[in-house]
């Protein structure tokens, strides 16, 4: 798809987030892995050519609580999510980004595009939604496949990504 | 208008094929249909001289699938028990489970067994509708999406029953492996059991939550035999107005589709809902759903209602357009023009368009003169309404597709032309476990443990799944929305105990209520199915009882899955059971209003083998309260109290939980249910708390006397000390049935002091008094005779192993 937007919404720091929570229990109760803590976000998948005040509308707008959650906008496919394996000394944690396989429906994703033309914003032809998953403490990419088959996939409807993740004073917060 | 064989509509050659090539024409089109059905087919199209195109042959093998024609339950019988004679059941559901129904004929059923749900009088202007449906098979593949599709499935038949009831209540009971089964227990290709909870659990969660429906009410049971083939029962209650019950198409009425477009998912749902669960199976059965889309479809149906826009209505479930629009036009005859069909995307053919199992849409009859008003309403709601076609007097099924003509069938032969299924099914009395046979132990030293204290036991068996709280289940569910709840899912002290069954009010402005309760054991039909049906028939009302249910104003459902029926030996429990529920709605004066049965829950094992799923079968019953504020919780209330046992006790052991919780082999006879003492005590309980004598009621079922009273305990954050020796039995007890035996048709009842003797007169003969409540908060269970103390436990203790699952 030629051109798309990544917007990411993840909770402020200081707030609770019981699915990181959650998914950091089931990990520890399982012995999959030791790690510190799982950050969890809602990534939206934006296809439609769209001008950079529209994106900043819909994430600030449509996507985020500003009360409660910060977002982030990239372009997609972003370099974050192409990448395999470690970041070496600049990891602090990989990522899992959890999507539904093509033609599964995405329910969120059709309420999303609702949304986007209740803001009168043009030019979005499609939206898909996912999961993201900041597993932070694991760096090895065979573990985090290991929780992502066990947590957090059904291969039967959906696709993950794993990926370094930069720290999070690389990744710039609106 | 000629049939012609194109690319996008073909032409099966079937009118001079031999036997094995029309087998194999079902098989390689997966359409399920056996040989005498592929012959009924082939005699039928021989008849008009002409062969049938993909979409004919797709409508027949659709409508006439186990899922849609019950073909078990309408088949006729033979039912032999080895050595014992033998019986002809001819349509096992019409002489049995309907049969009471039909036998009992209460004026108060507005709607049975014939449209989407059952229908019930709540008062004389409204109706109440239930259904209970299971979404098995898609939960296991895709738990979030299975469950998710599940419930919105349950509550389109709520909308879909008369001209659409609006849904008030959904009720959910799940049976699952343990989340702790280990790893080499888990075939390969099936998702982990910890992944199948929670996802049922979340799909369950976002759909109802999202639709402003309160979940209330359920059940979750653990067995490793539901590992690969989990159960998922989603129910739902509906409020209907008393004219708008039935509904009838007239010719020259539009077909109209309304909410969600047609895609390519969930095609062949309902000849693959037919079929034993292997490895392999296509990603095109996964269905996800869509809530808003059906809120905003709910939305423009109930308004649509209420103006007269509609004729009549049914939802698109298993076998999408086909069955709805096929079931309405039954009686006139349809035309439709299946390129009309909104679609999600390009591409597909017209069969697939025909059977497409895509999730939110409802079909409706609506006059001409209707549409355009039909129309304009949809749009201000952002809802998507199409005509397809309209209703004829020609009892033909027509299917057009861009003009031309992609198929013809005679109705009465779409309907009534399947063949009469016959079977024979065989019951072997030895084939109960010998373990059935063996007497149940009579000390503790046979559990395990030493001297008399039971306590480490009682611990077990409250923090067992299938007994401890299900707290983070429930909490993720909104079960206040509509604002009508008055019995709620826990109540006493920080909201500790857990009731037996929940009470709302439909209607804000009447204190009239609607309790809905649910019973479920499939461990006892290892034992003997019979007494598994009749005890989860006894569970299900009592629970409804325990809470102010009065079952003279009661109905029941029934959601049978079991195994392969075409095994003699499962087919006999299946009729077994179905006997049972003929002989308990009878004898407690409860008729069945509607029901479900999903067969073929068989998966292969680690090592190869194909395993059937315990028999299981859910009852569940909804019943109307005259006065909201004559209801009571199973939490204790006050110190001083008397604490009475109503019910004979037996030494009845046999599937017990009890086992489960000390890990050893189950021993003892299965519980059994005497009808007519039942009925009677569950008919004086209920004057009973009419009157006033009640101050807390509690139903007692896994885990027996000792679960039971430790749950009132702690749902007060009170204590007890009860005499053991005083509860009625006519044999001597030994002291595990004492204490954990699953005897049905029991209560523990709180009557404070003042209504002690009224209480005692009313329940003569029933009744046991065992003791007091103590403001010590300790659970004390003693036996006076021999002087033994068997329980001698914090009420916190208890709470504690209780809340850790």
């Amino acid at each position: 798809m030629a051109s798309a937007t990544l917007i990411e919404v993840m909770h402020k720091p200081g707030i609770t987030d019981p699915v990181g929570k959650g998914l950091a229990h089931d990990i520890t109760q399982m012995g999959l892995a030791r790690l510190k803590s799982v950050a969890s976000a809602q990534l939206y998948q934006i296809h439609g050519s769209l001008a950079t005040n529209d994106k900043t509308r819909i994430a600030r707008d449509l996507l985020a609580d500003p009360i409660l959650q910060d977002y982030r906008i990239e372009n997609y496919p972003s370099p974050l999510s192409k990448g395999k394996g470690t970041c070496g000394a600049r990891a602090e944690g990989l990522v899992i980004d959890v999507w539904y396989k093509p033609g599964v429906t995405d329910a969120v994703g059709e309420s999303v595009m609702k949304g986007i033309r209740d803001l009168n914003i043009p030019g979005v032809k499609e939206v898909r939604t996912g999961m993201r998953y900041h597993l932070k403490g694991v760096t090895r990419q065979e573990i985090a496949e290991k929780i992502a088959l066990a947590l957090l996939v059904n291969p039967l409807v959906n696709d993950s990504v794993v990926s370094a993740t930069k720290t999070s004073a690389d990744l710039p917060r609106t | 208008m000629l049939i012609k064989d194109t690319d996008i509509v073909k032409q099966i050659q079937l009118l001079d094929v031999e036997d094995t090539q029309l087998l194999e024409i079902s098989r390689l089109g997966l359409l399920s249909l056996n040989l005498p059905e592929m012959k009924a087919v082939q005699a039928y199209f021989q008849r008009l001289g002409r062969n049938p195109t993909d979409v004919e042959l797709e409508t027949i093998a659709q409508t006439w699938s186990e899922h849609c024609k019950h073909k078990t339950f309408g088949a006729v019988i033979e039912y032999e028990e080895k050595g014992r004679g033998s019986r002809v059941y001819d349509h096992l559901l019409k002489s049995t489970i309907k049969k009471a129904t039909d036998e009992l004929d209460r004026p108060w059923c507005w709607s049975t067994f014939k449209d989407n749900a059952g229908v019930i009088a709540f008062d004389d202007d409204w109706g109440v509708a239930f259904k209970v449906e299971t979404h098995n098979h898609p939960s296991a593949l895709e738990p979030y999406g299975g469950a998710g599709t599940g419930i919105g499935g349950v509550i389109r038949d709520i909308l879909g029953v008369g001209l659409g009831a609006k849904p008030v209540l959904n009720t959910d009971v799940f049976a699952f492996a343990p989340k702790d089964l280990p790893a080499r227990k888990i075939p390969r290709g099936v998702l982990p059991p910890r992944r199948i909870i929670q996802g049922v659990v979340a799909g369950v969660r976002d759909y109802g939550n999202r639709m402003g429906i309160p979940t209330a009410n359920g059940a979750v049971y653990f067995d490793d035999r539901f590992v690969a083939n989990p159960l998922v029962f989603c129910g739902t209650v509906g409020l209907i107005p008393r004219d708008k019950v039935e509904k009838e198409v007239k010719p020259g009425d539009l077909v109209v589709s309304l909410g969600g477009r047609t895609g390519r998912d969930g095609i062949h749902g309902a000849t693959f809902s037919s079929a034993a669960l292997e490895e392999g199976i296509s990603s095109s059965v996964v269905q996800i759903g869509h809530a808003i889309m059906e809120k905003r479809a709910m939305d423009v149906l109930l308004q649509a209602r209420d103006l007269g826009f509609f004729r009549a209505v049914t939802d698109c479930g298993a076998g999408g357009f086909s069955s709805a629009v096929g079931e309405l036009g039954s009686e006139t005859g349809v035309a439709v023009d299946l390129e009309k069909a909104p679609l999600k995307y390009t591409g597909l053919l017209p069969w697939e368009i025909w059977v497409s199992e895509s999730q939110e849409r409802m079909v409706l009859a609506v006059p001409p003169e209707k549409w355009p008003a039909l129309k304009a309403l949809a749009e201000s709601e952002n809802v998507e309404v199409t005509v397809l076609g309209e209703f004829t007097s020609d009892q033909k099924l027509t299917l057009r597709y861009r003009g031309e003509m992609a198929g013809q069938l005679d109705m009465d032969f779409l309907h009534d032309g399947m063949p009469r299924v016959y079977r024979k099914a065989v019951w072997s009395p030895g084939a109960e476990p010998p373990i059935a046979r063996a007497p149940a132990p009579l000390r503790a030293k046979d559990l395990g443990l030493r001297g008399a204290d039971y306590g480490p036991v009682l611990l077990k068996l409250l923090s067992h799944p299938s007994i401890a709280s299900k707290k983070w289940i429930v909490r993720q569910y909104d079960h206040e929305v509509q604002g009508g709840s008055v019995v709620k899912p826990f109540a006493g002290f920080d909201q500790r105990g857990p009731n037996d069954a929940c009470v709302f009010r439909p209607r804000l402005d009447s204190d009239q209520a609607v309790v809905v309760s649910n019973g479920f054991n499939p461990s006892y039909s290892d034992w003997d199915p019979y007494w598994m049906s009749a005890c989860a028939i006894d569970e299900a009302l009592r629970n409804l009882v325990a809470v102010g249910g009065d079952i003279a104003h009661a109905a029941i459902l029934d959601n049978f899955c079991w195994g392969n029926p075409e095994d003699p030996s499962e087919l006999a429990a299946l009729v077994r059971a179905c006997q049972a529920c003929y002989d308990m709605a009878k004898g407690f004066g409860v008729p069945f209003i509607s029901g479900k049965d999903s067969l073929n829950n068989m998966w292969r094992d680690p090592t190869g083998k194909l395993r059937s799923i315990p028999r299981s079968l859910l009852i569940s019953a909804i019943g109307v309260i005259k006065d909201a504020r004559r209801t009571v919780t199973m939490d204790l209330k006050a110190p001083g109290d008397w604490i009475f046992i109503l019910g004979e006790t037996r030494d009845e052991l046999g599937g017990a939980h009890l086992w489960k919780a000390v890990g050893k082999p189950a021993k003892g006879h299965v519980p059994r249910v005497n009808v007519s003492q039942a009925q009677e005590i569950f008919t004086l309980l209920h004057q009973a708390i009419v009157k006033g004598y009640v101050r807390a009621c509690h139903d007692l079922s896994e885990g027996g006397l000792a679960v039971g009273a430790a749950e009132m305990a702690f749902g007060g954050n009170l204590g007890m000390v009860l005499d053991v020796s005083r509860m009625p039995a006519s044999t001597v007890l030994s002291e595990a049935s004492l204490l954990f035996a699953e005897t049905p048709s029991r209560f523990l009842v709180e009557v404070p002091a003042v209504a002690r003797k009224h209480f005692e007169t009313l329940l003569k003969g029933y009744a046991g008094c065992l003791g007091r409540v103590t403001k010590s908060k300790t659970l004390i269970l003693r036996d006076s005779r021999s002087k033994r103390t068997f329980i001698h436990e914090p009420v916190e203790t208890l709470r504690k192993a209780w809340e850790t699952w």
